[in-house]
């Protein structure tokens, strides 16, 4: 069985004005495995845009190898397979819709498949429907919001049924209920196909229900761990730049003004409960 | 500069069969000077009512008054209120096109007409004002910079103008929190310092409970909620029908009042306040026995 995406030794170098290589990750060692559900944080320019970009195979390492399900992303003979396995969705939809109608641009990707019609059809009205914008099909993309464009985005790769979906802050635009709704729909195929998903967040708060959150800065990976294991130590991701989950943010507050809190606790339910007890007890 | 929206209603492709509203009659007044925050889900109208603010879209019925200028049903536009309103748009960045940061900034003070010498200061005021280094960027390309200095440059172009009402469009969108707390600090200080009129539109109510004087919530196109963050964020109910998410402290907050004793009499609206309020609660309860 193959990892879905596994990055070994990873460095990806960026040529700067002088043609010396800027370094935009190094030393890079990763598997995700199949089917995992996994969160990429990390500040601006920490390099996690750029993993997400490998795994895509829209970039291929300068030093290193990045399969994805045992293919490598620099073998051009194997692209059209790498391309039917991975899809990605990046933060601005404006730069991804290509078709006129909704309908077609979501088509545009089962289409280069070379499925059968009724196949393509069949895709296209489920990732619409998933998505929220079966009545929107006939709609040209340039007339929607930003929110519904993005959706337009993810039905697109939704409708390639990929093995692995690559969202690079693809619900940043999205209001919470545009950003529920995707969550649900991104969840349901996980859950039910067994899709991996890697997303890149800089909403901490998204990142509790993953598999496990890696922690990515200056281009090199500096935690990896389920959620409750990273968060137990928030003072590190907090010195890196990045908003811990409120709920966090808060129990090493209250746990500084000398409240007995559990470094367990990290949704708002877990706090509640704790806080009741402390109280029932006081 | 004093706005005031007076029934205002927004129907785009008016006569067509695609005629849909927008706006629905829309009231609310904004004091020059304040500090507003605009929430709502999209398609909630959000977009539509700010590009009332400098004539960009004219009412379709009622009317925008902004500061002298009334904005009717097929008014004509006064040219200077698009400096007088500075509009920005969500990722600014997209729209910045030339060889120069300098020319870039430079674009919308050379449109007003403006001698050249005065464009040059003022160009050098607003990028200094973003906390860029004029002599550092002034000559590069747009695009050589990160993102966020990027948007700097953009909403440099928008200062630059001297407006005395800025409208910022999700203004921090895709921004790492670091990005966001020095856009956040930059526009707390040109509306303390300066003395702006700010409108910061958003679907995260978090980034504007620190700032905001005033929130209106909008709904479908209509105006459903108004007042101050404490108020406007003790509106569970209102706020979930309309699409907003609740701050994670104010829902904390809701929750641990339930047994607190006594509960919150304003709801805490940061992470921090309600760690205060939180462990005085308890000091006072171990106080008592």
């Amino acid at each position: 069985m193959h990892a879905a995406v596994a990055y070994e030794g990873v460095g990806y170098a960026y040529p700067d004005g002088d043609g010396q290589p800027m370094w935009a990750v190094r030393g890079v060692t990763l598997t995700v495995a199949c089917g995992e559900w996994v969160a990429l944080v990390g500040p601006n320019g920490s390099g996690k845009s750029t993993l997400a970009k490998l795994a895509a195979g829209l970039l291929v390492p300068t030093e290193g190898k990045v399969t994805v399900c045992g293919i490598p992303t620099d073998d051009e003979s194997r692209i059209g397979e790498l391309r039917s396995r991975v899809a990605v969705v990046f933060q601005n939809p404006d730069n991804q819709l290509v078709a006129p109608t909704v309908e077609e641009d979501v088509a545009f990707g089962p289409e280069n498949l070379g499925l059968a019609p009724e196949e393509i059809r069949r895709r296209v009205d489920e990732a619409l429907r998933v998505t929220g914008l079966s009545a929107l099909r006939d709609a040209p993309p340039h007339r929607l919001s930003g929110g519904q464009k993005q959706r337009v985005a993810i039905a697109g790769a939704l409708a390639m049924h990929p093995e692995v979906l690559v969202l690079d802050e693809a619900t940043a635009m999205l209001d919470p209920q545009g950003r529920r709704e995707v969550w649900a729909t991104v969840r349901r195929l996980h859950r039910e196909r067994g899709m991996t998903v890697l997303f890149i967040t800089h909403r901490l708060e998204e990142t509790l229900a993953a598999d496990r959150v890696v922690v990515v800065a200056d281009g090199r990976l500096v935690a990896s761990g389920p959620p409750r294991e990273v968060y137990a130590d928030p003072g590190r991701l907090e010195a890196l730049g990045l908003d811990v989950p409120p709920v966090v943010a808060l129990r090493e507050r209250l746990i500084r003004r000398g409240l007995p809190l559990s470094r367990d606790v990290v949704t708002r339910d877990e706090l509640v409960t704790a806080l009741w007890r402390l109280w029932s007890t006081a | 500069m004093e706005i005031v929206v007076d029934g205002l209603t927004h129907v785009y492709d008016v006569g067509t069969p695609f005629a849909r509203p927008a706006l629905r009659e829309v009231t609310f007044h904004l004091p020059a000077g304040s500090f507003v925050g605009i929430i709502g889900a999209t398609g909630s109208g959000k977009s539509t009512l700010i590009q009332h603010f400098n004539g960009l879209l004219l009412p379709t019925v009622g009317e925008v008054r902004v500061g002298d200028v009334t904005l009717r049903p097929g008014s004509r536009v006064p040219p200077t209120l698009r400096q007088r309103v500075g509009l920005v748009f969500q990722y600014p960045e997209h729209q910045l096109f030339a060889e120069t940061v300098e020319e870039d900034v430079a674009y919308g003070p050379r449109n007003f007409g403006w001698p050249e010498d005065l464009v040059r200061q003022r160009v050098r005021e607003a990028l200094e004002a973003v906390g860029l280094d004029p002599d550092r960027v002034a000559r590069r390309s747009p695009f050589a910079l990160s993102g966020g200095e990027k948007r700097r440059v953009a909403l440099a172009g928008v200062l630059a103008a001297q407006p005395e009402v800025l409208v910022l469009d999700e203004p921090t969108a895709g921004l790492d929190p670091r990005g966001r707390n020095q856009l956040v600090a930059l526009i707390r200080q040109l509306h303390r310092e300066e003395g702006m009129t700010v409108i910061w539109v958003t679907h995260t109510m978090e980034e504007v409970a620190e700032l905001a004087d005033r929130l209106l919530v909008l709904q479908e196109g209509r105006l459903v909620l108004e007042g101050s963050p404490a108020e406007v964020f003790s509106r569970r109910d209102v706020l979930q029908q309309a699409g907003v998410e609740v701050p994670e402290p104010a829902a904390v907050a809701a929750e641990v009042s339930r047994f607190l004793d006594p509960p919150f009499a304003e709801m805490p609206l940061t992470v921090e306040a309600l760690a205060e309020a939180i462990a005085d609660r308890f000091a006072r309860r171990r106080g008592r026995r």
